[in-house]
């Protein structure tokens, strides 16, 4: 860890950067660059619909410039991953049941060969997967998002966590096994449902 | 499966289910200008400004009106089971299939009268055939304010809403109407939004694309849907609408005025809202043309009659292929969709 962890943490600044703050800008830049899309995608992962992520990125985003100063260089991955899972529980709570969307400008893999049908049932099956990923504990969630969606490796989870490799490994291991219950479990309900409602 | 090697991370990939998560965070990306887009947030946040502003003019219009048609989904499951259990008249046939029917119909109807009148008894006389549709006794008149204030109104010199051949899931915007074609599925797990729906390739030198859908028997709803924008679209210019079909399916056409949409979704309808007008058609497997007129629309026989609204062809919101609960499978193609002069 490099001294800047070291020193004793700024209190939060609540007044607003100036135009002066020009490191500021650069490093808040440098973060929209390289991380916009992982939050966009951890946002999606946490339970955030598509059409919402791109605003609910902005409020990560904004989280971000405003304790800019509280938080280390170069651990601005971590900050922004944990700030996106806290506003997509957030928005996951006052959110309504509201239909999925396929957007299939947004998914051109979609689009070649499938017939809308088939995008509605990989929808489903994409529903049912989130399902089971909302079934984990947050710990497990956290830690599954980042290495099987997001292809981290173990000890780079530990390091964006700051968790002790042994911990990363053990709620990976059981995220697999509660992520494959909860997919069984889910199948099966659904499948019920749509036999009782055929 | 190693579920115990942390370093195993193509662990989910080899799930024949999973799989499908894995693929869906490699295609979860934002529309282009992202970037840019949060930046400018950014800064607004920095000068005080309230929201950022997203997107383009064109791209913010196109996002209105996908959102009504966004909201208006959450609607249709519980209007759609409640239609199908109130059917509507008898289908459309196309015009070839109608000689025949109306024959076969009429020789019916001449039995039916024989055997009606020589019993002298005066049974109930079954539907049997498709009957001009006459204006409900009660209306209730359309609230004529917004957002009809800013309707645009349609070209009679430009009747074409869609031929396809853009090969995109847009409507032809000419005359300031623009608007997408969605899919929507309604089942028991909740509605489904398929955006855009683009036509399929027909492979044809002078007809290259079409829209296509098709599903299995075990459905509940589905509709082929475009959302008008501005939410008003004025096409009292004409008389109805045509389009080219084949089946084999049993949809219905149906267009939606404000006045059936919720104030909170931007229409105008205070209670009892969301029937939109409609007329069964029956699709044969061959392609053939088949014509609506405005007159012969219809809200469903769920509604009740006091609740029935006129159908104001100034006043739309919507045009959808619908299929209806308890239909058995479909597989139907549309193009060249258009409105009828007077």
């Amino acid at each position: 860890m490099g001294v800047v962890a070291k020193l004793p943490r700024p209190a939060a600044d609540p007044t607003p950067r100036t135009e002066g703050d020009d490191a500021g800008e650069v490093r808040l830049r440098w973060a929209v660059a390289q991380h916009s899309r992982f939050v966009y995608r951890t946002l999606i992962r946490f339970g955030v619909r598509q059409a919402d992520a791109e605003d609910a990125a902005q409020e990560v985003f904004l989280v971000l410039a405003r304790r800019l100063a509280e938080v280390p260089v170069s651990s601005e991955r971590g900050f922004l991953f944990k700030t996106a899972v806290g506003v997509a529980s957030t928005r996951r709570r006052s959110e309504q049941r509201r239909a999925e969307l396929f957007d299939v400008r947004l998914d051109g893999a979609a689009v070649a060969e499938a017939g809308p049908e088939q995008l509605v049932e990989r929808l489903r099956l994409r529903r049912l997967l989130q399902r089971a990923l909302d079934e984990l504990g947050a710990d497990q969630r956290e830690v599954f998002v980042l290495v099987e969606l997001e292809g981290l490796t173990a000890p780079e989870v530990s390091r964006l966590l700051k968790l002790p490799l042994g911990t990363v490994a053990s709620r990976l291991g059981r995220g697999r096994r509660s992520f494959l219950e909860a997919v069984e479990r889910l199948k099966i309900d659904s499948d019920l449902k749509d036999f009782q409602y055929g | 499966m190693a579920e115990h090697d942390p370093d195993s991370r193509g662990w989910l990939r080899s799930h024949p289910l999973a799989h499908e998560l894995v693929r869906s965070a490699e295609t979860d990306v934002p529309a282009p200008g992202f970037e840019e887009r949060l930046l400018d947030g950014l800064r607004s946040d920095r000068l005080g400004a309230s929201s950022a502003q997203h997107s383009t003019a064109d791209d913010s219009d196109f996002d209105a009106v996908d959102a009504v048609t966004d909201q208006r989904v959450q609607a249709v499951g519980t209007e759609a089971r409640a239609a199908a259990q109130a059917k509507s008249p008898s289908p459309v046939r196309s015009r070839s299939a109608w000689a025949a029917y109306i024959s076969a119909v009429a020789i019916a109807a001449i039995a039916v009268f024989a055997i009606w009148t020589i019993r002298g008894k005066s049974e109930q006389r079954p539907e049997l055939a498709p009957r001009p549709i006459r204006a409900p006794a009660a209306q209730t008149e359309p609230n004529a304010n917004a957002p009809c204030e800013q309707a645009v109104r349609a070209d009679p010199a430009l009747p074409l809403i869609d031929d396809f051949e853009d090969g995109n899931g847009r409507l032809l915007a000419h005359g300031g109407r623009f608007g997408t074609w969605s899919y929507i599925a309604v089942d028991g797990a909740g509605p489904a939004l398929v955006r855009p729906l683009a036509p399929e390739a027909m492979g044809k030198p002078n007809n290259r694309h079409a829209l296509h859908a098709r599903g299995a028997e075990r459905h509940d709803w589905r509709a082929v849907w475009a959302t008008f924008g501005p939410a008003c679209y004025d096409a009292s210019a004409f008389a109805g609408i045509r389009f080219t079909g084949r089946g084999p399916a049993e949809i219905a056409l149906q267009l939606d005025t404000v006045d059936a949409i919720e104030r909170k979704y931007g229409g105008t309808c205070e209670t009892d809202c969301g029937h939109g007008h409609r007329m069964r058609i029956e699709l044969g497997d061959r392609w053939e043309r088949y014509e609506v007129l405005f007159r012969e629309l219809v809200q469903g026989a769920e509604v009740p009659p006091g609740a029935r609204r006129a159908f104001d062809p100034r006043r739309l919101n919507a045009l959808a292929f619908v299929v209806d609960p308890g239909s058995e499978s479909f597989d139907f193609w549309i193009d060249d969709v258009e409105w009828i002069a007077r």
